[in-house]
């Protein structure tokens, strides 16, 4: 039975809006000390290149 | 009762969505990383385990920021919109409103600069400032790599004992709990009695976890939490469960 809701829709400019918005927080933190211009960069980067599965692939690699 | 503590067990949601992307949308790795930063330099750090040097750390950020406190906004909000938002929108308002509440911003601030980036365009928002204390992001870094853990540094004494029948206590819901509410008056078996102890990053209140205390592996017969028809047969389901919630059946 279908839902009487499937017409249900997001407004078109969800992903912008947010975009902008953190986008916006992140300034703000940056400008007020909080953390730096680098700060986040850095985070994402450790998750991309530190700690991921990627780790467990060279561990098997190494091991194999 | 609080629906957003309530999800297991809710018809109607359709087939379970297998989606692999950590990020759906490119915009939510910023507030992931932005609430990591802010785990990484809370004011508790100079009594977690290691001892950070938290006082020294040259950020503004002064305020006591964990996990827990994400959850508890999550569970503060209006049900309705816990359900219309998505994941890293909850978290992208969570933050944004602590921000504000605890004064390192404004609501006008942060609108206006929103409206100016949207009226830029999507694929024209300004560069980020630069610059910073690099004392910042040393202590971020050196959290992400070595943590801070919940491990009590006390021997578990535990009251129950592997098969033992416990029941789960249904306490009436504070600011937080981590207790699922389809577990709630139900009778489960103890599995696996974790050797050590573990607390919650701050006082649940009445609720009844914060300090370390004994956690275990409880297994239920899904039948009991979902009846005969909507249960995969010959299936277990479990749950690790503080000591706190538990009571003897």
């Amino acid at each position: 039975m279908p839902s009487s809701y499937e017409h249900f829709s997001y407004s078109n400019d969800r992903e912008t809006y947010s975009a902008a918005r953190v986008h916006a927080l992140e300034a703000l933190l940056i400008k007020k000390g909080v953390i730096t211009g680098e700060t986040v960069n850095k985070v994402l980067d450790y998750f991309k290149t530190e700690m991921g599965p990627f780790n467990g692939a060279k561990i098997v690699a190494r091991r194999g | 009762m609080k629906l957003q503590h309530h999800l297991g067990g809710i018809e109607n949601l359709g087939p379970v969505v297998f989606e692999k992307k950590v990020f759906v949308q490119p915009w939510e790795e910023r507030i992931f990383g932005i609430h990591v930063a802010m785990m990484a330099l809370s004011n508790h750090l100079d009594k977690a385990w290691p001892k950070y040097p938290i006082k020294e750390v040259p950020t503004t950020f002064k305020e006591f920021w964990t996990w827990g406190h994400l959850r508890m906004g999550a569970e503060a909000m209006q049900p309705f919109d816990y359900f219309r938002l998505r994941y890293y929108e909850k978290w992208l308002g969570g933050i944004s409103s602590f921000f504000v509440e605890k004064g390192y911003i404004t609501a006008q601030e942060l609108d206006t600069q929103t409206a100016k980036y949207l009226a830029n365009g999507k694929s024209n928002l300004d560069p980020l400032p630069k610059g910073g204390s690099p004392g910042i992001d040393t202590q971020v870094m050196r959290y992400l790599r070595e943590g801070d853990s919940p491990k009590g540094q006390i021997a578990a004494t535990p009251k129950f004992s592997v098969g033992m029948k416990v029941k789960v206590k249904d306490i009436p819901p504070v600011e937080h709990t981590r207790l699922p509410g389809h577990l709630r008056g139900k009778v489960g078996t103890i599995d696996t009695v974790y050797p050590d102890t573990y607390g919650y990053f701050f006082s649940t209140g009445p609720d009844g976890i914060g300090d370390p205390m004994p956690v275990y592996l409880v297994s239920f017969d899904p039948k009991d939490l979902w009846g005969a028809e909507k249960s995969e047969p010959n299936s277990t389901y479990y749950d690790d469960l503080f000591e706190a919630y538990l009571e003897a059946a």
